[in-house]
């Protein structure tokens, strides 16, 4: 009886160990994927940053907008333009898409891995055709 | 004794854990330690050059003042826009359409005030 109470009692001891012990791996993995996490963030942000200037560069894009007595409208595409697939900006690792709510689409580079997209406007004609502009990297 | 084996292996491969982010999180704080002035230039330069696409993307005339203080080596040349803080500086170049240009100028920042000029398609600092 002796023995039996001895094994009863060791092996809760033994049990509470592995918890702690798991209780403390876990803390230290916690803080190792802050860490990870942190260096992530700070790296992905950067590329975040310079698809956020490149849409708006894109959008102010004169060899893109439509344009009226000189003055360009910031936002609006035109479908001419648009046809003759010719940026001004120079997209790098980028590339980027118009689609227009109908189904037409302007694709400028390979555009495999979408990002992000904002909502825009197509000139065609006398008529404004909502769309929206696709930038991938 | 199986019990106190896992013990002692749980003990020994937390222990490993433990070592591994010390030297993780001592090196990454180290690291922004001593390069402050590394990563205060590369800040300033992104924000700069930010700016600068988002003025580049507009058919207006602008005349910006910004405050930069002390931090005021900064330098636009062949289309790049270099912050230098200390020892260390960075170079970036902004999005911007080919149509514009950025002419070479250097930051005078009187009274601490940086100025980006962006008259038609030029852009300079004053």
């Amino acid at each position: 009886m002796v023995g039996m109470k001895g094994q009863a009692y060791i092996l809760p001891e033994t049990l509470i160990d592995v918890l702690q012990l798991i209780t403390f791996v876990a803390l230290f993995i916690g803080t190792f994927l802050i860490f990870t996490t942190y260096n992530v963030v700070i790296k992905s942000s950067i590329e975040d940053r310079e698809a956020f200037e490149m849409i708006d560069v894109i959008l102010g894009d004169r060899c893109l907008i439509f344009e009226r007595d000189g003055n360009f409208f910031k936002g609006i595409f035109d479908v001419n333009k648009l046809a003759k697939k010719i940026s001004c900006v120079e997209l790098g690792k980028f590339s980027f898409k118009v689609e227009d709510l109908r189904g037409n689409s302007f694709v400028f580079g390979e555009c495999s891995k979408e990002m992000y997209s904002v909502p825009i406007t197509i000139k065609e004609g006398e008529n404004l055709v909502l769309g929206k502009m696709v930038i991938c990297y | 004794m199986k019990g106190t084996l896992l013990t002692y292996l749980l003990q020994f491969f937390s222990g490993v854990i433990i070592v591994v982010v010390i030297l993780m999180s001592s090196t990454i704080v180290s690291y922004h330690i001593f390069q402050k002035n590394w990563i205060n230039s590369k800040l300033q330069a992104e924000v700069l050059s930010s700016i600068i696409s988002s003025l580049s993307s507009s058919s207006f005339d602008y005349k910006l003042k910004i405050y930069v203080g002390n931090s005021c080596n900064i330098r636009v040349s062949s289309s790049n826009i270099t912050c230098t803080i200390g020892e260390e500086s960075y170079t970036i170049k902004p999005i911007i359409p080919n149509y514009v240009e950025l002419v070479e100028s250097t930051s005078l920042c009187n009274d601490g005030f940086l100025e980006i000029v962006k008259i038609g398609d030029r852009i300079w600092l004053e």
